[in-house]
């Protein structure tokens, strides 16, 4: 089982008890566990074991702090607890509970740092450690980087048993019976004689002891939830239309409002005309926010209404009005004076491309909107003495406090109610719609706001997801790849991210060169060089982040290499692999898909590795080149996760992300004329189709030590993988997305 | 050049007839002109008058070929392009193998509830949209390739002309280009006096620009 030291080390307890093994200088104080957020409104006879469980007159609930943007979240944090406390998943509610440092994420920090996910040295898990502080100062509790499980699945097991065990400790006081005779199941604690005593009546009592720490957690062997299908909290809600998502959240008495913000984001409101607005049916009020006018209204539609009636003057864009621009500055950011990082040096490079032909290309990669079903929305009600706001995000502590500085409150008069996400990709990671709503909410005292974006203020104010372009030289000898070089410029969306929450990115920005540097393979003469490109258009985390654009950068220019060398993808790839586990995956895929079987004429196959997230994923796609363009027919994906918590939920994850991967490569971009983002509705920014969809087979291997997250690491193999395949199917070499620029997709 | 400089005199000389206040009306008549009482000239006219409403997008966007993908192409979209949201209405025509075209564009009971003025909302009619067959392709199309192709009983449905005419009358998809709602433009002339201009086209003998 997990090792003890891990367990201290990332575990929240409650109470008095301090956590071992503050190694970092100077980190003492924040090495100890923060308050539990439940003890301040709990009901007189409730009791809250761990910051994680609640229970009382209600019945137990789990406090599932990571948000669900669909990938199942709640019921995978409740199955990790539930697994502990003996209870079943029908028995128990599930809440999101409130912003509290207690839930600050310990996995997050794992991505930040700059070292390779297969580098368990003690180097590594020291800066891994001092990160991992660097969060909980800063309340991280943010769901994202794919985090949620790794983040959990130690500390919501041990949140389970430690609840469980001082259950137990509670009946032993109340009955005499010692605790070594007790055990428990199915909510409850059971004598030997086999009468069972609830949690529910046992909450009173177990809320005067000292909360039972020192627990062991369960072998694998004894599980009944984990690694087995779960009925997700959520999916008869979702099936039947009945699940309240964000945008459907109603609070009594509220007004609706909409914005107008300058298009070129970020630009400056140089005035504007509301007369036209102002005596339309419905409205309410016009008032002025950061960047553009807030319109409220009696319902949403009037609001947009009004909003579309007034005109603007706009003030010009803090970055380049046309794309040629953003190409130039990335393609200038070649130089020695912007290398941000070159964590990847081995060989000599240099040498061995003086030395044999070299093979050279460069590939693109579009800014990309976020564009979630649910368009965005944020209710905040502001009094004199407290803030609520109902939204779903994946930052509540960053809402909490920017709503507290805002409005002048303490962070705990600001009461966050975390909703549910009608999906996100990175969206919900900004929180410009709460702000907006507070400036709103404040001129409005007492009354509650929703604000909600129409779909084209969503998509023409998100911050999209990073352009990027890369350069790479390489060589081949003996039908072998020898020298691979690839230099990757982007502007930095940690920075730009991190900056719209007044934060400061320290050291490099890891993220330009994410799921390039740190593949496992051996190439002899192999240099990874990141260049920060100077910050163009505000961009923020995307679905897998840098890894979404270098996975197809570099694994395509590896791609060419290996044709190059007449080498066979697959086993050649297989050959430059030195980690263990990640070459099982590419085994893995080989064997799925049959490789090297003929797939008859006009079809090929395509190969893709990227490892993201600490987690090897590859992918196989089949093409057919038909008279109508090209079918995509077939996907196989394996990924090494170190252990799948619900195998139907992690397909679906996969099978999602492969979708979502090559939907985006198929025919997504933005790109930005006069300043202004061109793609306002899905019209212009087109999903994959039911009828386009190939099969997808998944695989999920359980080699590695360490338990990884799924929701991310799917996406950056699948563009490269189907453009790998278009390769063998056409001869046609894409070098930039989206493909349809050069394909048609039947 | 010498059928656009028959169509402006024939314009000129019965233009007003053309542009009708109400474009598709309430009481069209499927007039009948003697055979022979069309000149040729005249015909050609006629057709050309057929061609402009054929040709307009309203028309031809659906009038596609055998992508099955429509067409959004005239002033209301700026610039032509295939459908937004990767949409494909497949070899039925109507999206039932892909995506079926009622699932946005959806039938509604009469004409007036359609509220087709909603901006971004497909627009509507009384029957269920799909593409035109496709071997009546126009979009793009000359008005030769288009001429032959009305008259060609393997390519227009096994129709006489009259019966082309009559079933202009009849679909109500059809009517919609007329009256298409929102910043679209409307087809040009009247749905009556193309009805009319294809009768008499076939009463000059279907004469044919060349190319």
């Amino acid at each position: 089982m997990g090792r003890a030291a891990t367990i201290a080390r990332r575990t929240f307890l409650i109470g008095s008890i301090a956590v071992a093994g503050g190694v970092a200088f100077g980190t003492y104080m924040y090495r100890r566990p923060g308050e539990n957020p439940l003890m301040t409104d709990l009901s007189a006879d409730g009791a809250a074991i761990t910051p994680y469980v609640r229970i009382d007159a209600e019945g137990v609930t789990l406090i599932t702090p990571r948000t669900d943007l669909g990938q199942g979240a709640y019921s995978m944090q409740a199955a990790l607890i539930a697994e502990e406390l003996d209870i079943e998943l029908d028995q128990v509610k599930v809440d999101p509970g409130r912003p509290s440092p207690a839930y600050y994420n310990t996995a997050l920090s794992e991505e930040g740092a700059p070292f390779r996910s297969t580098d368990d040295s003690f180097m590594a898990e020291s800066v891994r450690g001092v990160m991992d502080v660097l969060m909980k100062f800063l309340g991280m509790q943010v769901t994202g980087g794919s985090t949620s499980v790794p983040d959990g699945y130690n500390k919501l097991r041990m949140a389970g048993a430690v609840a469980r065990e001082t259950l137990k400790a509670a009946a032993s006081q109340q009955t005499g019976v010692p605790v070594s005779q007790l055990k428990t199941g199915n909510g409850t604690v059971l004598m030997p004689d086999g009468t069972t005593l609830t949690y529910m009546a046992l909450a009173p009592v177990a809320a005067k002891i000292k909360p039972v720490t020192n627990v062991e957690l369960r072998d694998p062997s004894e599980w009944r939830l984990i690694g087995k299908p779960m009925q997700r909290h959520d999916i008869v809600a979702k099936s039947t239309g009945t699940l309240p998502y964000g945008v459907d959240f109603r609070v009594d008495g509220m007004v609706y409002a909409t914005v107008k913000l300058n298009p070129r984001q970020g630009g400056a409101m140089n005035g504007y005309d509301a007369s036209a607005a102002k005596t339309m049916r419905g409205v309410k009020q016009i008032v002025p926010v950061s960047g553009g006018v807030g319109v409220v209204a009696d319902n949403t539609w009037r609001a947009f209404q009004a909003a579309d009636a007034m005109t603007f003057d706009w003030g010009e864009a803090p970055y380049p009005a046309e794309m040629d621009g953003h190409w130039e500055a990335l393609s200038n950011s070649f130089n020695d004076d912007q290398i941000e990082a070159r964590n990847r040096d081995d060989g000599d490079v240099e040498a061995a491309l003086a030395e044999g032909e070299v093979i050279a290309a460069e590939y693109r990669a579009p800014y990309l909107a976020h564009a979630p079903l649910e368009p965005i929305s944020a209710i905040v009600r502001v009094t004199d003495d407290r803030a609520d706001v109902w939204t779903g995000t994946q930052i509540p502590r960053f809402v909490q406090s920017n709503v507290a500085r805002m409005t002048g409150l303490d962070a705990e008069d600001v009461h966050i109610h975390v909703l549910y996400v009608g999906g996100s990709f990175g969206h919900r990671l900004e929180d410009e719609v709460v702000k907006q709503a507070v400036e709103i909410a404040r001129q409005m005292k007492g009354t509650p706001v929703k604000l909600v974006y129409s779909r084209e203020e969503d998509m023409i104010h998100d911050f999209p997801r990073q352009i990027a372009m890369a350069r790479g030289q390489g060589t081949v000898k003996d039908g072998k790849v020898e020298a691979y070089d690839l230099g990757i410029a982007m502007p930095s969306v940690i920075a730009s991210q991190m900056g719209r929450q007044n934060l400061s990115l320290p050291g490099p920005d890891t993220q330009i060169i994410a799921g390039a540097w740190d593949q496992p393979f051996a190439i002899p003469h192999y240099r990874m060089t990141g260049y920060r490109a100077p910050a163009l258009a505000p961009i923020s985390s995307w679905r897998s982040v840098g890894a979404s654009s270098n996975g197809f950068f570099h694994d395509c220019f590896l791609d060419e290499l290996i044709v190059a060398a007449g080498a066979d993808p697959l086993e050649e790839r297989i050959r430059l692999m030195w980690h263990d586990n990640s070459r099982k995956v590419l085994e893995a895929v080989g064997e799925m898909s049959n490789w090297g079987s003929d797939l008859g004429p006009k079809s090929g196959r395509g190969v893709a590795f990227c490892m993201s997230f600490g987690v090897s994923t590859a992918e196989v796609v089949e093409v057919t080149d038909t008279d109508d363009g090209i079918r995509i027919d077939k996907v196989y994906v394996a990924a090494e996760v170190g252990r799948v918590i619900d195998p139907v939920n992690f397909d679906n994850l996969v099978k999602g992300g492969v979708i979502w991967g090559l939907g985006h490569a198929m025919n997504c971009e933005i790109t930005y004329s006069d300043g202004v983002a061109e793609q306002t509705n899905f019209h212009a920014f087109e999903g994959m189709r039911l009828y386009q969809c190939p099969q997808i087979e998944v695989r999920g291997l359980e080699n590695g030590e360490k338990i990884r997250g799924i929701g991310e690491p799917p996406v950056p193999p699948a563009a490269p993988a189907l453009a790998n395949a278009i390769y063998a199917a056409t001869g046609k070499r894409i070098r930039e997305m989206p493909f349809n620029k050069h394909v048609d997709f039947v | 050049m010498k059928t656009s400089a028959l169509a402006a005199i024939w314009l000129a000389a019965f233009g007003s007839v053309a542009l009708a206040a109400e474009p598709v009306g309430t009481d069209r008549v499927l007039n009948e002109f003697a055979e022979g009482s069309v000149s040729f000239e005249e015909g050609l006219a006629n057709w050309q008058l057929f061609y402009d409403v054929a040709s307009h997008p309203r028309c031809s966007n659906c009038h596609v070929g055998a992508d099955n993908r429509p067409m959004w192409s005239g002033p209301s979209y700026g610039r032509t392009r295939p459908h937004g949201m990767n949409i494909n209405a497949g070899e039925s025509r109507i999206g039932a193998e892909t995506l079926l075209c009622s699932t946005c564009h959806t039938d509604v009971e009469g004409m007036a509830s359609a509220s087709n003025d909603r901006p971004h909302a497909a627009p509507r009619v009384s029957m269920t949209w799909q593409l035109a067959p496709v071997e009546a392709e126009w979009f793009g199309k000359s008005s030769a390739y288009v001429c032959e192709q009305l008259k060609d009983p393997e390519r227009n449905g096994n129709r006489t002309i009259k019966e082309v005419a009559a079933h202009l009358d009849h679909d109500l998809i059809l009517h919609w280009a007329w009256e298409p709602g929102g910043n679209r433009e409307p087809a040009p002339h009247s749905l009556q006096a193309t009805m009319d201009a294809l009768m008499k086209w076939a009463a000059a003998g279907t004469p044919c620009p060349t190319e």
